[in-house]
């Protein structure tokens, strides 16, 4: 049975791609082209992030990437692109996950709270989890 | 004290001095509160716009003296000047004391004074008590009663309280005694009355409201019946009127419903034109459900958008827009439909925001969403998360709409909010069934623990043949995967003494994965380990039985592969289901053999009420290692698999003993047509007709020796009753055994209730 | 009209009434003393114990954990008496009602949005009361936990290898709660994240400015084993942190 293939992100269209030419083009024109970015650069020099993948997952396997398409679209401080840059799923690297989080509070439900339906104090001490 | 306050009237005009602004002018020396007992002079003056040391201004004394108003803690308010001195005269709005209803039967105090908003020690306003009369009304008349009176009293108490007291005079209550159809040709009065939410008042609908007259019910109505006749294809359908006139007596009312159901239209020219790159119309046609020629069906309209929306949101385009262009020939009574399919709006999915959730994990819902943050939004997807969110079944409500973001104009905020419903259930239950006889049952299961998602369920039956307990745990997402697992625990201990002269006990636990490939195709996988014990062996038992003494292990591995294309599971009424599986007994354990069943079942309408059923199912077991199968693990054939018979009536048995011993194969088919009794459907009362067929192979003992048994097909024919009772499902079948052989035991009557048949 | 029967209606001074209300408070009987509060306010409606049993019936109804009856008592008291010396008390009392309601990250925080709200019109109204520097030090910690949402979502995503939601929801910590705990770690998923996607530079970027502002931070030491020691300053050795550096590559089999 045919696996369906599932289009995740933004991917701008080609030929209005091409049209982004470093140098010549500015904010505005980007945004008019390719529509608000999927992410910008949270720091340092302004970039603009198109970002999108085609998926697919079968049975009970892992959501699988087929193929992905990051396009980078670096401005300089007067807001002219500077440089467009595009990477594939090939420069991708496999990043093994830290498990340690961040500790919250917050009241954990306890079974009993569930099935007596109240809920203890947030701040309480004694009565975290 | 101050003097009883006036009933509290209607605000006396602000003596404010000299509205020509005359002697205006000058400092406020200090602003004088007098009057007010309970309220602060400070409270007082912090909600007034003029201060001590403001200039005299009439329009903001005006302003203060609204605002004082507006707290509804004043029954009048003046405000004048002495001197450089501004005085304010307060007469404070009583407090009340205590509430009272009488008069009210059909709905008690407490309800009453939960939809009233004024409270003991609340400050009692006229406005506030007039808001609350009409509340009562309100309440009364989503009841069904419309002739009702509610009159509130005032009781004077010291220190300014007063008790407060609703006479209320509920008057009869007002039913729908008749509802009459104007100008229908094509549709019965009758079939349009089941179309309806408003019913005529019968004695059997006694639970139910629906007899009471409420016009919001009869828009509801007109909406149904709109949506009633664009299914059977009458475009031009219109409701004229719909009146409802109180009989004479008050008591209940007459609905007359005007119509005009104009011409039936039939699907003339359908068309799909696709405005999206490299995308054919061809490639779509196949999802267009309705077919031309066949008669107008508006719902049919809106599956077609939605299969073509999910179909090329399916082949990766990510905007697309299905609109319908509608042509109406009137001459020839045909409708032309051109689902028009281009490019959406090009929006992005921002954010998605879950609220509602008190106990279920964020990630619980967010888990079953087609879209994540930052993919192209799309309706078909957006729809179909809604479905499965809603089919997890935690909830009571659930809303997901997107709202335009604020940040970019091509960007939307997908907003979900659920309210949660309690997934707990404690249920208990008495029955009595063919098979295990006269039994209790206490279940406690929770559906999604600790909100996570997670299933877990144990139960206890004790029943005259049998008892068992088992405990069962599913995770529906292991590993953070679409993959459910879970494990079960049980202990059943079966009397078998009337078929074959001993008692089972068995303990087990059983370890189980599942998965789907699409929406129809599941794919199952199980590992059992079960101790089996057969006991309490009659001294006249055959001596098969014997042989089978003593503790037995079982350990097998079983897979099940399921494909299921019915329209509900609950109540299936088209669609058909195919399911195989093998299991695999002898990694270990005493039990070596290979059992594969097939099972299949189709549902045929065969008309709106008329459901055929046809089902069918072959097993075969074959031991591999050096020994029989046991004779637990074969098949019997008898009771609910061939009705007319007894349980494991039909199944090869020990001559003398006539004790059961089962067969190594099995085959059988039934075919069953369910029938509403003409009985209003409120009373749940179906009835069924049925042919059932059965074959059984020979027992597995090689020599076979002193038994009974016979490969030739039974067959038996009969009817029933099912009743979904407020007690619980029943289920009675009357059969009659066609073909036979001698040695088979029959039971002509079998009877279920209150248990999952 | 009579007395409705169960609760007879025996007249009594308020003296009397308040003090039995206040010795079932010590006596830890709140739901008594919610009631016994309620009767001193209904008998004597114009005393002034009037007003001050209003508060204390909202103060036992909040430590009988009966926060929804407590918000109510105190926003009667709050309109009734907008003047009165004990008003600041009322507001933070009916702030401390929400924020001892919130539930944990994975769930509605409808009641950490509501708290936040009446702990800033603490904060807004009494400035200089004693109750605001608390109220300062529980908005810090609620927005903390709204924080510790958006990170468990985030990591959720990342989890599912859907690294621009992820990268999203990280930036949103950054950039709207930059003064709460998470800030590291969200740091550290970004450069998770983008090396995941393959922009080294901007993984660089993330763990340079987690380095900058949070040297001793374990996160660091994350971002620096996993953006390649070389490139980037070590984490800060003088730190208490440091022997924690030792121990955990001692552990490190990668």
């Amino acid at each position: 049975c045919a696996q369906d293939v599932v289009p995740r992100g933004n991917e701008p269209n080609p030929d209005m791609l091409t049209q982004i030419k470093p140098g010549e083009v500015g904010r505005r024109e980007v945004a008019a082209l390719l529509g608000t970015p999927s992410t910008r650069s949270a720091f340092g020099q302004e970039t603009w992030y198109y970002i999108s993948s085609k998926t697919a997952q079968w049975a009970f396997m892992e959501q699988e990437e087929l193929d992905r398409q990051v396009v980078a679209i670096d401005f300089d401080e007067k807001g002219v692109v500077s440089q467009v840059r595009t990477l594939g799923l090939e420069d991708g690297q496999q990043v093994g996950l830290v498990d340690r989080e961040t500790p919250t509070h917050g009241n954990e439900l306890s079974l009993i709270q569930q099935l007596l339906g109240n809920v203890g104090r947030f701040g309480d001490t004694s009565g975290e989890q | 004290e101050a003097g009883l306050p006036a009933a509290a009237s209607a605000p006396q005009l602000a003596q404010v001095f000299g509205q020509s602004g005359g002697q205006s002018g000058g400092i406020v020396d200090q602003v004088v509160i007098e009057g007010n007992q309970r309220i602060e002079a400070e409270t007082v003056r912090s909600y007034m716009v003029i201060q001590a040391g403001d200039p005299f201004d009439a329009e903001r004394v005006n302003r203060s003296l609204k605002s004082l108003f507006r707290t509804g803690l004043f029954a009048d308010v003046a405000i004048g000047r002495q001197g450089n001195d501004l005085v304010v005269r307060v007469v404070e709005n009583p407090i009340i004391n205590r509430i009272a209803f009488e008069g009210n039967k059909r709905i008690d105090d407490e309800e009453l004074s939960g939809e009233v908003q004024l409270r003991p020690r609340v400050v009692y306003t006229r406005t506030k008590v007039q808001d609350d009369v009409k509340r009562i009304l309100d309440l009364y008349r989503r009841r069904g009663r419309f002739a009702v009176i509610v009159d509130p009293k005032i009781i004077q108490l010291d220190q300014n309280r007063v008790d407060l007291a609703f006479e209320i005079n509920e008057g009869p209550p007002t039913y729908v005694r008749r509802i009459t159809f104007v100008g229908n040709q094509h549709y019965s009065d009758s079939s349009l009355r089941e179309e309806l939410a408003t019913k005529e008042e019968r004695w059997y609908r006694f639970l139910s409201a629906n007899d009471t007259y409420d016009p919001d019910r009869l828009t509801y109505d007109r909406e149904l019946l709109r949506r009633f006749y664009l299914r059977k294809g009458y475009a031009d359908f219109r409701v004229r009127s719909a009146v409802a006139e109180l009989t004479p007596d008050r008591d209940s009312f007459f609905i007359t419903i005007a119509v005009d159901e104009g011409e039936r239209y039939t699907f003339g020219e359908l068309a799909v034109e696709v405005a999206l790159p490299d995308l054919t119309a061809e490639t779509l046609m196949p999802h267009v459900v309705p077919e031309s020629g066949g008669w107008y069906n508006a719902d049919e309209v809106e599956e077609t958008i939605q299969a073509l929306t999910e179909e090329v949101g399916n082949l990766g385009y990510a905007f697309v827009d299905v609109r319908p262009r509608v042509r109406r020939d009137r001459e020839s009574r045909r409708i032309d439909v051109t689902f028009d399919v281009q490019e959406g709006p090009r929006v992005f999915v921002e954010r998605i925001d879950i609220t509602g959730n008190v106990r279920t994990l964020d990630e619980v819902i967010r888990r079953e969403f087609r879209l994540v943050e930052g993919d192209a939004f799309n309706a078909a997807k957006l729809r179909r998360s809604r479905e499965r969110i809603r089919a997890l079944g935690f909830f009571d409500k659930v809303e997901v709409n997107n709202v335009p973001s604020e940040e970019a104009p091509d960007r939307t905020v997908i907003q979900v909010d659920v309210e949660e419903r309690s997934t707990g259930e404690l249920s208990l239950g008495v029955g009595w069934s063919t098979l295990a006889g006269a039994l209790f049952n206490i279940g406690l299961r929770e559906r999604n623990l600790l909100g996570r998602g997670q299933d877990l369920k144990a139960n206890l039956e004790i029943g005259q043949y049998q008892q068992n307990i088992d405990l069962g745990f599913t995770e529906p997402y292991f590993l953070d995967r679409p993959l459910s697992a879970g494990f079960d625990l049980y202990m059943t201990e079966t009397d078998v003494q009337e078929e074959a002269s001993h008692d089972r006990a068995v303990i087990g636990g059983r370890l189980r994965m599942g998965w789907q490939y699409n929406e129809a195709l599941s794919h199952a996988v199980a590992y059992t380990l079960e101790q089996t014990e057969v006991e309490n062996i009659a001294s006249d038992a055959s001596r098969y039985i014997k042989d089978q003494a003593g503790e037995s292990m079982l350990s097998q591995v079983s897979h099940t592969l399921t494909y299921d294309k019915r329209d509900s599971i609950v109540e299936p009424t088209e669609g058909y289901l195919i399911a195989f599986s093998n299991d695999f007994a002898g990694l270990g354990g005493d039990e070596q053999f290979v059992r594969t069943i097939v099972s299949g079942q189709q549902y045929f309408p065969l008309t709106d009420d008329w459901i055929l059923a046809l089902k069918a199912m072959a097993g075969t077991i074959n031991a591999w290692g050096d020994e029989d199968t046991k004779i637990h693990r074969r098949f019997t054939l008898g009771g609910s698999n061939l009705r007319g018979f007894a349980v494991a009536g039909a199944s090869p048995r020990d001559t003398g003993t006539n004790d059961v011993v089962g067969g190594n194969w099995i085959g059988t088919a039934t075919a069953e047509v369910r029938f509403p009794l003409g009985l209003p459907e409120e009373l749940g009362l179906l009835g069924k007709g049925f042919v059932d067929v059965g074959a059984i192979g020979a027992p597995d003992e090689s020599s076979k020796a002193g038994l009974s048994y016979a490969t030739t097909p039974r067959v038996a024919a009969g009817v029933g009753l099912i009743w979904r009772s407020p007690m619980g499902p029943l289920s009675m079948d009357f059969a009659y055994p066609l073909v036979k052989e001698d040695f088979d035991e029959t039971e002509y009557f079998r009877f279920n209730f209150g248990t999952r048949f | 009209c009579s007395g409705d029967g169960e609760e007879e209606y025996v007249e009594r001074p308020v003296e009397d009434l308040y003090n039995q209300a206040m010795d079932l408070l010590r006596a830890e009987e709140y739901g008594a003393a919610v009631t016994a509060f309620e009767e001193v306010e209904r008998q004597h409606p114009y005393s002034t114990w009037a007003t001050k049993a209003q508060l204390m019936a909202g103060f036992s109804a909040y430590q009988d954990r009966a926060y929804d009856d407590a918000v109510v008592s105190l926003d009667r008291f709050i309109q009734l008496h907008p003047g009165n010396p004990d008003i600041a008390y009322a507001y933070y009392l009916k702030a401390l009602c929400f924020y001892e309601q919130i539930s944990d990250v994975g769930r509605d925080q409808k009641m950490t949005s509501l708290a936040l709200s009446s702990l800033n019109e603490v904060v807004g109204r009494f400035p200089d009361s004693k109750y605001a520097r608390d109220a300062r030090l529980k908005i810090d910690l609620a927005n903390d936990h709204l924080a510790g949402k958006q990170m468990s979502i985030g990591r959720w995503y990342l989890r599912q290898d859907q690294y621009l939601a992820a990268i999203n929801r990280f930036i949103t910590v950054i950039r709207d709660y930059e003064t709460t705990t998470h800030v590291p770690e969200a740091l550290y998923r970004l450069s998770e994240a983008y090396t995941a996607l393959g922009l080294e530079q901007e993984a660089l970027r993330a763990a340079a400015v987690l380095g900058h502002n949070f040297p001793g931070d374990p996160w660091y030491q994350d971002a620096y084993r996993l953006v390649g020691e070389g490139k980037l300053a070590p984490p800060d050795d003088e730190s208490w942190m440091s022997w924690d550096l030792g121990l955990s590559s001692l552990f490190d089999d990668d």
